[in-house]
């Protein structure tokens, strides 16, 4: 009888606050937090291991060593070699891979590096991290682990890219009304740095024996890193003239993303060609020729508003050639994905649209 | 980093939160609003007369818990200290408002989880459940009715509540127990009457 009322309890679960009410409260209190003029005071390494080692460890204390020891004294002197040895492993943990012992150190490590660097460098190091992740995912696919093992690694590393760069955007957003403009705009400037090399460490990730699941969340993570990119360089136009970035500096930042797109149009188009060409594409490839044409003039009005100096519809008229672009590469993946299948006898697998994503928060 | 099920890395997830907080870092107060804002909003919204009135008095409990943090004042745990906040919110609400007898909201903002599993006719029967359910903890004592929210439906451990409520675990288990056989003789005798 208590397990029925208990469930009929438990339906309650489902009241939850307004959704628009919560998000706009959350910026409301933002806001009002910052308009009272808390600045961000800076973070002391030593203060920080203090508060955390003092608070942390009266909670440890309490919970662990105060039931094995007689006296502080004899627990200080166990914890100081314990800790010794932390350290050692700490440095040791720095190369490891998921799977492998040292990882869970090393993650415990890096959630320290986030939890006391300032807000205003947060993002960059969630970008750093996402990048991190990015690298592992590289000698994972390389490496002779179990193909066992390498689904669970690939698996886990790229939601750990998607939440990290989910991290990023997120506390981008919430410096942006709250720091100043010059600090935003650089932590903005470092993630469009990082995201270039993250689209490169992922292009090079083996994903040639990967089942279709993990290819999947590969697509995931370069639609969030495209995602963290376009949010990035839209703070960055936006706070152009208040952070005092000059149109030239801006001008040369977009302009190596007009580069970068024109090179991947330009292999995009190779591949397009030999899709057509091959005998096991799947249908027609002239939707796909068309759709990169389209994004070739797209890119042409992208360069002509830049060299106008018209940075916002520039970088809109980037994003739509961007959006064409991943267009193509998805239909081509997929076209290719199931010339695999249908040789395998396997159905196959629906496209995925360009700007959408398999994890949507 | 704050919904940690394992008690101890929540804990200190907490001290280092707070201790951000206490810097001025408003993406560490973002990230508690974050992690708590539904749970909280929930706590208060079963102890008010309207859906303003928790959606207020749970911004109003944010804010206070920001000051407080800030001012470097000691927090020993920050998802108690959260509680305990929110019911010092409502119970000021009542101070300044006088008594108001806690009935159902005819207004209730009910949100039956988008539960495609469910046909039109199941989903017409659950909210009837909910708005029944929701009746009878409205009709109990507050200590009943706090016990019963943060346990089954915000989760917390009877030794969490127990900070909450200032009591030892062993008297929260009892007060559980009462509470639970009071919401049960409500809905026996609600159904009676049908």
């Amino acid at each position: 009888m208590n397990r029925s009322v208990i469930k009929t309890i438990k339906t309650l679960k489902a009241i939850k606050p307004n959704p628009a009410w919560s998000a706009s409260t959350r910026d409301i209190l933002l806001s009002q937090i910052s308009a009272q003029g808390f600045e961000a005071a800076p973070h002391s390494l030593l203060g920080a291991w203090w508060v955390y080692t003092s608070a942390g460890l009266s909670e440890v204390y309490r919970y662990t060593i105060g039931l094995l020891f007689a006296s502080p004294r004899h627990a200080f002197a166990t914890f100081t070699l314990l800790f010794g040895a932390a350290v050692g492993l700490t440095y040791a943990s720095g190369g490891s891979l998921p799977g492998q012992p040292l990882y869970a150190i090393k993650q415990t490590r890096e959630s320290l590096q986030v939890a006391f660097v300032s807000p205003d460098e947060r993002a960059q190091l969630e970008v750093d991290l996402a990048e991190r992740r990015l690298k592992e995912l590289k000698e994972v696919t390389a490496g002779s682990l179990s193909a066992e093992e390498k689904t669970a690694a690939v698996e886990s590393l790229a939601q750990a890219v998607t939440e990290k760069l989910y991290q990023a955007t997120k506390n981008l957003d919430t410096i942006k009304s709250s720091s100043e403009s010059k600090k935003v705009a650089r932590a903005a400037g470092a993630i469009t740095e990082k995201t270039d090399s993250a689209k490169l460490l992922l292009s090079q990730a083996d994903t040639g024996n990967l089942s279709r699941a993990q290819a999947e969340s590969l697509q995931t993570v370069e639609l969030k890193i495209e995602d963290a990119d376009r949010k990035a360089l839209a703070v960055i136009v936006e706070k152009q003239v208040q952070a005092g970035i000059s149109e030239d500096d801006l001008s040369a930042q977009l302009e190596k993303k007009v580069k970068a797109t024109e090179d991947e149009l330009a292999n995009l188009a190779k591949k397009v060609t030999i899709a057509g060409a091959s005998p096991s594409a799947q249908g027609d490839t002239s939707d796909l020729v068309e759709k990169s044409d389209a994004a070739k003039r797209m890119l042409s009005a992208a360069k002509e508003s830049l060299g106008k100096k018209n940075f916002k519809i520039a970088l809109e008229k980037l994003n739509l050639t961007r959006d064409l672009v991943l267009s193509v590469s998805a239909s081509l993946r997929k076209k290719s994905g199931d010339a695999d299948v249908k040789e395998q006898g396997l159905p196959a697998a629906p496209v995925q649209g360009a700007g959408e994503s398999s994890n949507t928060e | 980093m704050l919904q940690q099920k394992h008690f101890m890395h929540r804990l200190l997830n907490e001290k280092i939160i707070l201790y951000r907080i206490q810097k001025g870092d408003t993406a560490a107060f973002a990230s508690v609003y974050d992690a708590y804002s539904e749970a909280v909003y929930r706590f208060i919204y079963l102890k008010v007369p309207t859906v303003q009135d928790a959606e207020d008095l749970t911004a109003e409990t944010f804010l206070k818990v920001w000051h407080y943090v800030k001012d470097n004042k000691k927090v020993r745990q920050l998802q108690a200290f959260l509680y305990q906040v929110a019911r010092n919110v409502v119970i000021d609400f009542y101070r300044r408002r006088g008594y108001v007898q806690l009935e159902s909201i005819d207004d209730a903002d009910i949100v039956i989880a988008d539960r495609v599993d469910l046909t039109l006719e199941e989903k017409m029967a659950l909210k009837g459940e909910m708005e029944s359910v929701e009746h009878a903890l409205r009709q109990l004592k507050d200590a009943y009715r706090e016990v019963i929210v943060l346990h089954y439906l915000n989760e917390l451990s009877l030794k969490e509540i127990a900070q909450v409520i200032g009591k030892n675990p062993g008297a929260t288990r009892v007060l559980l127990h009462r509470a639970l056989k009071a919401v049960k003789e409500i809905l026996k005798t609600t159904k009676q009457k049908l």
